[in-house]
This record gives structure tokens, C-alpha cells and sequence, in this order.
């Protein structure tokens, strides 16, 4: 069963329309990322799905049961969700232990579970802090254990590492989505980083002008995304002309091998990520050849080092520049290179837009 | 629902007015408006609240500069000498000029008077927008090798003028619709005029001109203010917090901008002190009426409270209403509330006395009444105090703490009152100081025989006991200045003090 079923929903703000028929399912006890640029009506379907605005058509569902649709809408407060908004938004009046049961009624394990879920996010020590006392990547771990300890069925949140320097992020996120694995929780995290929805989400559902384009597991929507558009939006993509037939794409890097489903026979565009290169020197050596045929000559151009590895510019012989992403980026300046690609690539038909299937 | 009630409130004087002067015969109505006597006082009125906003405005910015802008000494100290005058009432200076100096009465003691109790209203936007203004401006001008001087003329000055506008704005409205000052001084503007026509004769139509045209003077003020401050824009763009700009060395100037200093920190705190300390050791050796002192205590802190309280009462709602949503009624009826700002106190009282002598007569001169009149002149204050104080609660905690499974209700009473409560105290507390020193309404409506403060102080000045009009000024200086002060002290930093102000 789906712990989050979002079916047809619609929402216009005046005239200008943010959500078109957008549908999303999420299964019990995973991780969901809503990935999108900033704009695209990611936040709009997050405080839908949490209740502070209705749909104007659809429905939405949390564990089975409709909160938001034609029959009309259940209160925030009646929906068993978690929010963690932007910021954390601690309540600053109110002690680590009083925020994280805020949400607890008069129950008798309830300072049992504020510990529980500290310990979660492995701040229990500072249960008796004010949220002023704390940093911002704590403030924001308090902040998700004060959602998940009421046990919701749903765990919302908004961009909740952005607000964070980057040393951080990787770190609280990395404690997070631990704990929210270990409590079970299914949650669902807006975000416009896609190193973000990739590395902590079960199912990454890429948001364009107010729909899903691909939901799907990390590594497909990285690997086999539906168009060129996501492609783009999840990571750094080369593009260069191919034409396909019998399952390669002919392009001027070589012959390569096109990942299923495959595009129709004809002309169109190949989608290569640019650690799929393969760089080595050309200084009078044969050129190595492939699995699919012999590598081709470029010309290795300027580098941008980036600590763990480097982009190279490298120049075809038609004039084309492609990026190439290195580990080793050799000695600076020009030279010649032999060029061949890894692994099997994407391939759409020209004209942009869904062309895969 | 409340918040209705709160907005009909501050809207009932202005428009008694405006029934009163729609049902009069238009004919008698001109006539009492062309006469010389209400061109002349036309005249005065308006010159007065030029002279005073001109001179204001030079002592405003120049103070600000010097205290902000160059590497003087004592900061801090000059900065709360420079913004305490707000909190001597006007009467009250009024009251210590004349008592040592009679030769002021009339244009020059008003224009000083009023000048040194007004120049904070302009003193501290400008050194609240002097020290936002971004420094990488005043740098770019230099470095394309322009001197410090020009610069400031160039480049700062146009940057600061939305500030010095608003300042300017409030010493303007506040000198049209000062009556205090200017009836100790016995200089004749609109609001002693219509106060002495209202009292020495049961016709009300000059009167009632009068405030009319007193209203629309202020109205043409606050138009042509927000035209001017309608079409510029001015912003540091960009994120992050401005650096401060370098101070400049005054060099040789250095003694002349603290003997500048002094002199207006001695003329708008040392001459009210001295004087008032001279005349209360006179006073002692002649009588101290002790129990007419307390009987006046006594009156204005029964006035004072419960203004206080009704006020803010009705505050509450407007400025939670105005804080969470930005719909078109809600604006409405924040501005409606406001509209106790830019009315005199005189007009607004003097409506009110025409309307409970019509229609509900046995309000007139009670107790309920002066609280209606507070309510009427303090509601601006209170909203502005609500409103800035639910944005300490900001709506993201609301919908956490639904989110928690807690009722409306409930979160209203577990979140957002507790974050609030600090400064609704505060606003309650501002609204009680400002009624203490509220000298036109009281005078007008209080019950007979009821005693304040002020009242006490109006009426020994206005027989020149000054002596036994001391103690008095001695008490409301007491409870202006201090907790201004205090409460100054944690505003400082975001420019606060403005919103205390002292009332005619």
C-alpha cells in the first residue's frame, strides 16, 4: 500500500497555474525527493500534501485515507504528518525536550520517546538546551525529531539542508535519512539540490512546470532519465548528434552502445555523462581500441580542477568541445588525446522533449 | 469581527465631523472660512509647522551626522541625549521656557520650544538610514575621486532623504496638532483657537470650521508626503548585512561640532531641568499641596490604566489580523486604526464632545469617555506594538505546531500569545506613558472635578503659579523620561524611540 498516493492535483494561484494534474505515489517506509529548480511548484505541493493550502481539483491520500479532495479537507493537525520547514523553526520559547513533544499528547512514554528520537538524530545530550544554544545543523536535526516523534504516517521536508553550509549538509543529511530509517518513517523531502535527492532519497521524482516528468530510483532518473530536460536538472550532461540504428548511436566520439528502451532508427541526440569518457594520451600510440570500436582523436584543452577530480575541455576534430570528467587531469596546456566512451548511452530524437519512449 | 469594532472606533470622530459639517448651511460655513481670522490663522499655523520642521530637520540631520558619521567621542551618550527631548512632553518644556524666560511667549518661544522637543523625529531615522546605508557607495565615489564633503552631498544626503521625509512628516503633523506648547507660549494657532472658541461660546461653528480646516491642512501634509516617497526606491541591493562606513576626522572642526552638541543637548534637557529644579526648590518653601498632588496621581493613573488596557483591548485583533493576512480588508482597517496619527487630539475630542451631547449624553465628561478619546489617539500605537510582536511568531511555527496535531486554538495559546506576550506588556506599557502625558483630550472631556496631571500643570501655568506647577511637571517629567530611557536602551539598536512619542 501506498503511504502517499497524490492523484490529478491542480492548484492556481489568481491566474497563473502551479500544479498541473500532478500524481505521485510513495511507498510505506521510504524516502521520497521531489527534486526541482526553484519556481517549478515543488513547496506549493509539499504544504498541499501537509494541509496548509487545498488543492483546486484531486485528490491526496496518506495511508489510505483521503485528506485532501472532492469531499474537502482534513486540518494539519488531523492528518498524522511531520513538517520541517526551511529554517528548523524551533520554537524558541520552548526547551529542546518541550519542542520534541510538543507534538506527544499526555501519553506515558512520552519523555521515553523525546529521548528515543533524540538519540535518533544523536543529540540526546542537549535535550535540555534552549534551540538558541544550539547550531543550525542541530537546531535542524531537533527539528526532525520533533516531527517523527508523534510517529506520523508522513514526514515532510523543505528544503530542510539548503539553510546549511555545505561542510554541514552532507553530515546532518547523512544523520537524517539514518534516522528516519531507522524509525520507519516514509517521508517525503522537497529540494532543489540534486546531489541531495539523489544521494538520500529511495525515489527521486524530478518536478517541471508544476508535474512529475520521472519518479523513479536514484540511479535511473541519473543513468535512463526520461528526457534531455532532467537530464540536464540531475547532473552535468554532454549532448552530441548521433544517429541511431540497430540499438548504437554513430556519433563522432565513436560507436556506442544505446541503453534500452531504445529511440526509433533515425537522427537525434546522444546523452553522455561526462565521467563516461575515457582520456589517454596520444603521443604517437595507436589508438586503443573498444568493445564497440577504436577510440578517436581529440585534442585535450583547458582543465578546471576541482579537488577530487577535473573537467577537461577536449576539442574534436569537427570543432566540437566536449566535457570529460578525470580523475587524473595530466599536464596543463594542449595536447592530443585519444578519446573513447564507457558504458552504454542515451540516445532522444531531436526536437527536445520526451522522445525516449 | 473585533477588529471592526476597533476600526469603527478610531473612525467615529472624523466622521461626526464630517456629518456636523455636511448638515450646517454651506453659506455660514464659507463665510466662517474667509474670514480674515481664519485666513490669519491659516497663516500662523502653517508658518509655524514650517519654521519648526525646517529647523528640526537641520538640527535632526546635522546631530545624526556628527554622531553617527565622525569619530566625536561618546557616542552612545550623544545618541540618547539626542532622542530623550521626544520624551519631554511639549507642554512640559513649554511649561520650563516660559516660567524662565516670559519674553518667549509667542512665534519664537513656539518655533524653540517645539523645535528642540521635535528634532528627534527626524534625528532618528536619519541615524537609523545612516547606519544601514551601504558603505560600497560612499567608497565607489570616493575612489572615482570624490572628496569626503562632496560625497556626502552627492551620494549620502540623496540616499537619506526618505528618512528625513518621514521625520519631517511627523514634526509637521505633530506642530499642527500640538496644543500644549503653543497655548503655555500664547501663541494662536488652530488647535488654541478652536479650544478657546469651544470653550467661551455654545456656538460650535467656528469651532468646527476650525477643526475642518485644521483636518484637511493635515490631509494635504500626508498626501503630499506620500507622493514624494511614492516613486523613489531606495534599497541596498544584494544580501548580507552592510559593513559600517569609515568614520571621517573632523580635524580642527572637532570643537566646534562638540560645543554644537552641547548647546542643543543643553537647551532641549539642561533649560527644562534647570528650570524645573529652580522652581520646585522655590516651591518648597511656600506649600506643597500634598493631597491635590496625589488626587492628580491618582487621576492619571486610573486614566492612564484603563486607557491602557481598553486600547490595546482593542489593538489585539487589528494587529494580529494586519500581521498574518495581506488582503485588501485587513489593510483597511490597519489604516483606519491609524488615522488617530495624523488627527489632532483637540479635533478628535471636540467631536467627541459634540457627539455625546447629541447622542448619548450621559457619557459626556466621564470617565468612559477620556478611554474612548485614548483609544481613538493610542490605537496606532498599540496595533504598531501587536503587529511587530506577532511577527515574532511567524507563521511557519503556526503551521509546525499543526503539523504537531494541535487545534488552532490551541497553538494560539501555546505558541503564538507566549512568543508575543514580551511585546504586547511593552505595547501596553507605551500606550500607558503616552496617556499619562496626554494633556488636549483630558483637558477637554475629563470629569469635573477629576485631576491629572497634565491638567494640573495647564492650569497652574496658564495663572503663572509656576511654582506650584512644579511638582507636577516634575512627576510627568519623571514618568516620560525614564522609562524612555530604559525602553531605549534595548531599542536603540534598530532605531526604536520613534514610536515613543510624547502628545499635545
Amino acid at each position: 500500500m501506498s503511504a502517499l498516493s497524490v492523484s490529478g492535483v491542480d492548484k492556481s494561484f489568481g491566474r497563473t497555474p502551479v500544479l498541473r494534474h500532478l500524481s505521485l505515489d510513495v511507498a510505506q517506509g521510504s524516502i521520497a525527493a521531489v527534486l526541482g529548480p526553484s519556481g517549478c511548484g515543488k513547496t506549493t505541493l509539499l504544504r498541499i500534501l501537509a494541509g496548509f493550502e487545498a488543492p483546486d481539483a484531486g485528490e491526496v491520500r496518506i495511508g489510505g485515507r483521503v485528506v485532501a479532495g472532492p469531499s474537502g479537507e482534513v486540518p494539519p493537525e488531523r492528518r498524522a504528518i511531520g513538517f520541517v520547514p526551511q529554517e528548523g523553526a524551533l520554537f524558541p520559547h520552548l526547551s529542546v525536550r518541550r519542542n520534541v513533544g510538543y507534538g506527544l499528547g499526555r501519553c506515558a512514554d512520552r519523555s521515553a520517546r523525546v529521548l528515543e528520537v533524540l538519540d535518533l538524530v544523536g543529540l540526546a545530550h542537549l535535550v535540555d538546551r534552549m534551540p538558541h544554544e544550539l547550531s543550525g545543523g542541530q537546531q535542524q536535526r531537533v527539528a526532525v525529531a520533533r516531527a517523527l516523534a508523534p510517529r506520523p504516517a508522513l514526514v515532510l521536508l523543505d528544503e530542510p539542508f539548503s539553510s546549511l553550509d555545505a561542510g554541514l549538509r552532507g553530515e546532518v543529511r547523512s544523520v537524517v535519512s539514518a534516522a528516519m530509517r531507522a524509525d520507519g518513517a516514509t517521508a517525503v523531502l522537497v529540494t532543489h539540490d540534486q546531489e541531495e535527492a539523489l544521494s538520500c532519497a529511495d525515489l527521486v521524482a524530478v518536478m517541471q512546470h508544476g508535474g512529475i516528468v520521472q519518479a523513479a530510483d536514484p540511479i535511473t532518473v541519473y543513468r535512463a532519465p526520461s528526457d534531455l530536460d532532467v537530464a540536464e536538472f540531475v547532473g552535468d550532461a554532454v549532448k552530441v548528434r548521433a544517429t541511431f540504428t540497430g540499438g548504437f548511436a554513430e556519433t563522432e566520439v565513436g560507436r556506442l552502445p544505446l541503453r534500452a528502451p531504445l529511440p526509433p532508427d533515425g537522427s537525434g541526440i546522444a546523452l553522455i555523462r561526462p565521467e563516461q569518457f575515457v582520456v589517454t594520451d596520444r603521443n604517437g600510440s595507436a589508438a586503443p581500441s573498444t568493445e564497440y570500436g577504436p577510440a578517436v582523436a581529440a585534442t585535450a584543452g583547458q582543465q578546471s580542477f576541482l579537488g577530487h577530480d577535473a573537467l577537461l575541455a577536449i576539442s574534436l576534430s569537427s570543432g566540437a568541445v566536449v566535457t570529460a570528467r578525470s580523475l587524473d587531469p595530466g599536464p596543463a596546456g594542449e595536447r592530443p588525446v585519444w578519446l573513447s566512451v564507457r558504458g552504454p548511452v542515451n540516445g532522444y530524437v531531436r526536437g527536445g522533449k520526451t522522445q525516449r519512449l | 469581527m473585533p477588529a471592526c469594532v476597533a476600526a469603527v472606533i478610531a473612525l467615529l470622530p472624523l466622521g461626526y465631523l464630517v456629518v456636523v459639517a455636511a448638515r450646517a448651511d454651506p453659506a455660514v460655513l464659507l463665510a466662517q472660512v474667509v474670514r480674515p481670522r481664519s485666513l490669519m490663522l491659516l497663516a500662523s499655523s502653517v508658518g509655524l509647522a514650517a519654521t519648526v520642521t525646517a529647523v528640526s530637520v537641520v538640527l535632526g540631520v546635522g546631530a545624526a551626522w556628527l554622531i553617527e558619521r565622525t569619530t566625536l567621542r561618546g557616542r552612545r551618550i550623544w545618541g540618547v541625549l539626542a532622542a530623550l527631548p521626544l520624551a519631554i512632553p511639549s507642554y512640559v518644556a513649554a511649561f520650563s521656557w516660559i516660567s524662565a524666560f516670559p519674553d518667549l511667549a509667542g512665534f519664537s518661544g513656539a518655533v524653540i520650544v517645539l523645535s528642540l522637543s521635535c528634532f528627534p523625529y527626524v534625528y532618528l531615522p536619519t541615524a537609523a538610514a545612516l547606519r544601514r546605508l551601504d558603505p560600497a557607495m560612499e567608497e565607489t565615489s570616493r575612489s572615482l575621486g570624490i572628496g569626503p564633503y562632496a560625497t556626502f552631498w552627492r551620494v549620502t544626503l540623496p540616499q537619506l532623504r526618505p528618512a528625513v521625509a518621514a521625520g519631517a512628516l511627523l514634526v509637521s503633523l505633530y506642530t499642527l496638532s500640538d496644543f500644549g506648547a503653543v497655548s503655555i507660549l500664547r501663541y494662536d494657532t488652530f488647535t488654541r483657537v478652536i479650544f478657546t472658541s469651544f470653550n467661551s461660546s455654545f456656538d460650535r461653528t467656528p469651532a468646527v470650521v476650525l477643526s475642518g480646516m485644521l483636518v484637511l491642512v493635515t490631509a494635504v501634509i500626508v498626501l503630499a508626503e506620500a507622493r514624494t516617497r511614492g516613486r523613489a526606491r531606495y534599497a541596498r541591493l544584494g544580501s548580507g548585512a552592510a559593513r559600517l562606513s569609515a568614520r571621517i576626522s573632523l580635524g580642527r572642526m572637532r570643537t566646534a561640532a562638540y560645543g554644537g552638541l552641547g548647546l542643543l543637548a543643553a537647551t532641549a534637557l539642561g533649560v527644562p531641568l534647570l528650570s524645573m529644579a529652580y522652581w520646585l526648590s522655590v516651591g518648597r518653601s511656600g506649600e506643597l499641596d500634598l493631597p491635590r498632588i496625589m488626587a492628580a496621581v491618582g487621576g492619571s493613573l486610573v486614566l492612564a490604566g484603563g486607557g491602557a488596557v481598553v486600547t490595546m483591548l482593542l489593538a489585539l485583533p487589528v494587529g494580529l489580523l494586519a500581521a498574518r493576512y495581506t488582503g485588501r480588508l485587513p489593510g483597511l482597517l490597519e489604516r483606519a486604526t491609524y488615522l488617530g496619527h495624523a488627527v489632532p487630539a483637540i479635533v478628535i475630542a471636540l467631536s467627541l464632545v459634540f457627539f455625546t451631547v447629541r447622542y448619548a449624553f450621559g457619557l459626556y465628561l466621564t470617565v468612559p469617555l477620556v478611554l474612548f478619546a485614548y483609544a481613538v489617539l493610542f490605537l496606532p500605537l498599540a496595533v504598531g506594538a501587536v503587529r511587530a510582536s506577532a511577527a515574532q511568531s511567524p507563521p511557519v511555527f503556526e503551521e509546525v505546531a499543526r503539523s504537531l496535531g494541535r487545534r488552532p486554538r490551541q497553538v494560539l495559546r501555546t505558541i503564538t500569545l507566549p512568543l508575543a506576550a514580551p511585546g504586547i506588556a511593552a505595547g501596553t506599557a507605551l500606550v500607558f506613558l503616552a496617556a499619562m502625558k496626554e494633556l488636549t483630550a483630558t483637558l477637554v472631556l475629563h470629569p469635573t472635578g477629576m485631576d491629572t496631571l497634565a491638567i494640573r500643570l495647564w492650569t497652574e501655568t496658564s495663572t503663572r503659579s509656576y511654582a506650584a506647577a512644579a511638582p507636577y511637571a516634575a512627576l510627568l517629567m519623571l514618568v516620560s523620561v525614564v522609562p524612555t530611557y530604559l525602553l531605549g536602551r534595548d531599542r536603540r539598536r534598530t532605531g526604536g524611540l520613534a514610536d515613543l512619542e510624547p502628545q499635545a
